[in-house]
């Protein structure tokens, strides 16, 4: 059965490698450009997890504010919805918003045990990453202290790597537990796509989506799609007027990021504006570690080789930024 | 089932703990010490683990014993909130009814009680401007007040703005032998001679060591080459380099060039071997952990480090500075 691109996970999308045991009590962090398949991969973990866990869904992206304190009003909102046990509880009146939420997050998982999934951490205003990461640690340690195995496990999915996510951060879980990357889709996984689209597989389509769109399930996944619907024309792939069509969403959010400047930790950029970095990248120079790493998170560039992802895609996209001038 | 290694913090009766200088400091403090103990670790260096370690024998042995976890956000909150909030988390982490504020430091002071303070590093963000005063500062208060603090944190003292002089512990696992690696990683094959060169590897640093060693435990067909190389690229490859530029970034000119003059003294270093004598740069080297804190400074620095941090990263540091 295949799903439409950007479709909310369903257990048959579990495509690729078994997702591994992480029912532990260390936080796992799952980190990868995106479309990386991070989501559905935390899904996936978090159905797996809910035999024996209350799962609770944070989803970083849906906070569009700028205010710590409207972040956690905006999260005890969400945890009241998803948890009637949470809903329950209550913390002494005239405490830090913070404090409060965090006591009643720890109230729950004493009682039961639970599997907090916070997705795109990395998509909250920057601002909000170091304080609201480190706070994370607090109930997390409250609960071990107590000894056993603790109550509250996190499932935290980044953008970038996590010690980019919690610079400074010393309290945070970022800097602890497991850490996996996901990045390029494999072998298996393309296949069970293709068989999931009824698509035959063979190694020149394979590669032939590689070339096209890049590695990563996402937009692998958004490929095969578009070749499907156009009746398995893998010719199309070629094509850059069809990829325009069949990634219009992906083209328009990295146009939107580019016209946003990235704050710099550095001094090694004129300017915040991330045309410099694709600049710099395209004539084989480094770019600035700062908006590398936002061409990383975006998926224009790869994480490994800190160059641009050589696909007809990227190369497309940097055309459309030479054009806009 | 006690594991032998584990990611993130100890948890006592889960993973087996292993012991190091500042465990005994601590427990010397509890036998006979009052006042405050500062301990000072890189993040990753246990310090949380050893809160974990030691609390619960406290309690056990009938003392009034507490555990903070600091969070620092709380510079634009009003001083009386912040005391709230520090009242309410002290009074449940001791186990008593919520008292007013002065009637809980009383009994704090009077029961002999001793708390754990961890993320103590928070006291920057909560006072960015300047030295802490215990009106503005709950924390402060309780210390002034005579109750017994074990204080956890990454700084010295005078950087976070503590306004008393106090002996600073340093923490770091330099005790810990390749005899005790070899029984952790006894179900590995050559368990001894592998325990030398991951110690080689991770110069005594436990968050390393707990990577090496999950690595090698899960993966067992992979050498300990391959672990390295694999960490080499994944150990928090921007850490130390945002760290400098966030600091250069900020664009004061004497935090420029003391961070110009700590890169030079690990390059020297790379080069030549440790320094000669102690200073600020090679202080800076010690606070980031490439150096081992309170070890002397002909220690062989963390071999993971010197692959990571190399000439080429030196130099490369220096063109953007």
């Amino acid at each position: 059965m295949m799903f439409p691109p950007g479709a909310s996970y369903h257990p048959s999308m579990d495509f690729g490698p078994a997702a591994p045991d992480f029912l532990h009590d260390d936080p796992l962090v799952l980190w990868g450009p995106a479309g990386a398949g991070k989501t559905w991969r935390a899904e996936s973990l978090a159905r797996r997890a809910s035999a024996t866990r209350t799962v609770w869904r944070t989803r970083c992206a849906s906070y569009d504010g700028t205010s710590e304190d409207g972040l956690w009003a905006f999260i005890v909102g969400d945890l009241e919805a998803q948890c009637p046990k949470f809903a329950a509880t209550s913390a002494p009146p005239g405490l830090e918003r913070s404090n409060a939420a965090l006591d009643r997050v720890t109230d729950v998982a004493e009682a039961v045990r639970v599997l907090w999934l916070i997705d795109d951490l990395d998509r909250l205003d920057r601002s909000l990453w170091y304080d609201f990461s480190r706070s994370l640690r607090a109930p997390m340690d409250q609960l071990a202290s107590r000894g056993g195995e603790g109550g509250l496990k996190f499932l935290i999915t980044l953008r970038r790597h996590p010690t980019r996510v919690s610079l400074g951060a010393y309290g945070s879980p970022l800097n602890q537990g497991e850490r996996q990357r996901l990045d390029a889709f494999g072998e298996t996984g393309l296949r069970q796509l293709l068989e999931a689209a009824n698509l035959a597989d063979s190694p020149e389509l394979q590669h032939g989506l590689r070339e096209a769109v890049g590695n990563t399930v996402g937009a692998l996944h958004r490929a095969v799609h578009g070749v499907a619907a156009e009746g398995g024309d893998r010719s199309l792939l070629a094509e850059p007027v069809v990829l325009q069509r069949w990634f219009s969403s992906t083209l328009a959010e990295w146009h939107r990021a580019f016209e946003v400047p990235v704050p710099l930790t550095s001094a090694t950029a004129r300017t915040g504006f991330l045309d410099a970095a694709l600049i710099d990248l395209g004539e084989g120079r480094r770019a600035d570690p700062d908006l590398l790493d936002e061409l990383t998170a975006l998926g224009i560039a790869d994480f490994g080789t800190k160059g641009l992802v050589p696909s007809t895609l990227v190369r497309l996209f940097c055309d459309e930024r030479r054009a806009r001038g | 089932m006690i594991r032998n290694f584990w990611l993130g913090v100890h948890r006592p009766g889960v993973t087996r703990y292993q012991p190091s200088v500042a465990d005994t400091t601590v427990r010397a403090f509890l036998a006979e010490g009052r006042g405050r103990l500062w301990l000072r670790g890189p993040s990753g260096s246990g310090k949380t683990s050893l809160r974990f370690e030691h609390a619960p024998d406290v309690r056990r042995a009938g003392r009034l014993c507490g555990e903070l976890h600091l969070l620092g956000h709380s510079s634009s909150v009003p001083a009386e909130t912040r005391r709230l909030t520090f009242a309410v988390e002290l009074s449940r982490s001791l186990g008593l009814e919520q008292l007013p504020w002065k009637d809980l430091l009383a009994t704090c002071v009077r029961e002999r009680a001793v708390v754990f303070v961890d993320e103590v590093s928070s006291l920057r963000d909560r006072h960015p401007t300047g030295p802490i005063r215990p009106d503005d500062e709950p924390l402060l208060e309780l210390a002034e007040a005579g109750v017994d603090l074990i204080l956890l944190t990454m700084d010295e003292p005078e950087a976070l703005g503590w306004p008393r002089e106090l002996p600073v512990t340093p923490i770091w696992k330099e005790d810990l032998d390749a005899a005790a690696v070899a029984a952790l990683v006894a179900p590995l094959a050559r368990s001894e001679e592998l325990a030398a060169e991951v110690m080689a590897q991770v110069g005594g640093n436990p968050v390393l060591l707990q990577r090496v060693c999950v690595m090698l435990l899960k993966r067992p067909a992979s050498s300990l080459a391959d672990v390295v190389a694999e960490l080499t690229t994944d150990l928090d490859p921007f850490l130390i380099e945002i760290e400098w530029s966030v600091r250069t970034g900020l664009g004061d000119p004497e935090a420029r060039q003391a961070w110009i003059r700590a890169i030079g003294a690990w390059e020297a270093l790379v080069e030549s071997g440790p320094p000669d004598s102690e200073s600020p740069a090679v202080d800076t080297l010690r606070r980031l952990g490439l150096l081992r804190p309170g070890a002397p400074l002909s220690a062989p620095p963390c071999g993971l480090f010197l692959s990571r941090f190399d000439r080429g990263w030196c130099r490369r540091i220096r063109e953007t500075a």
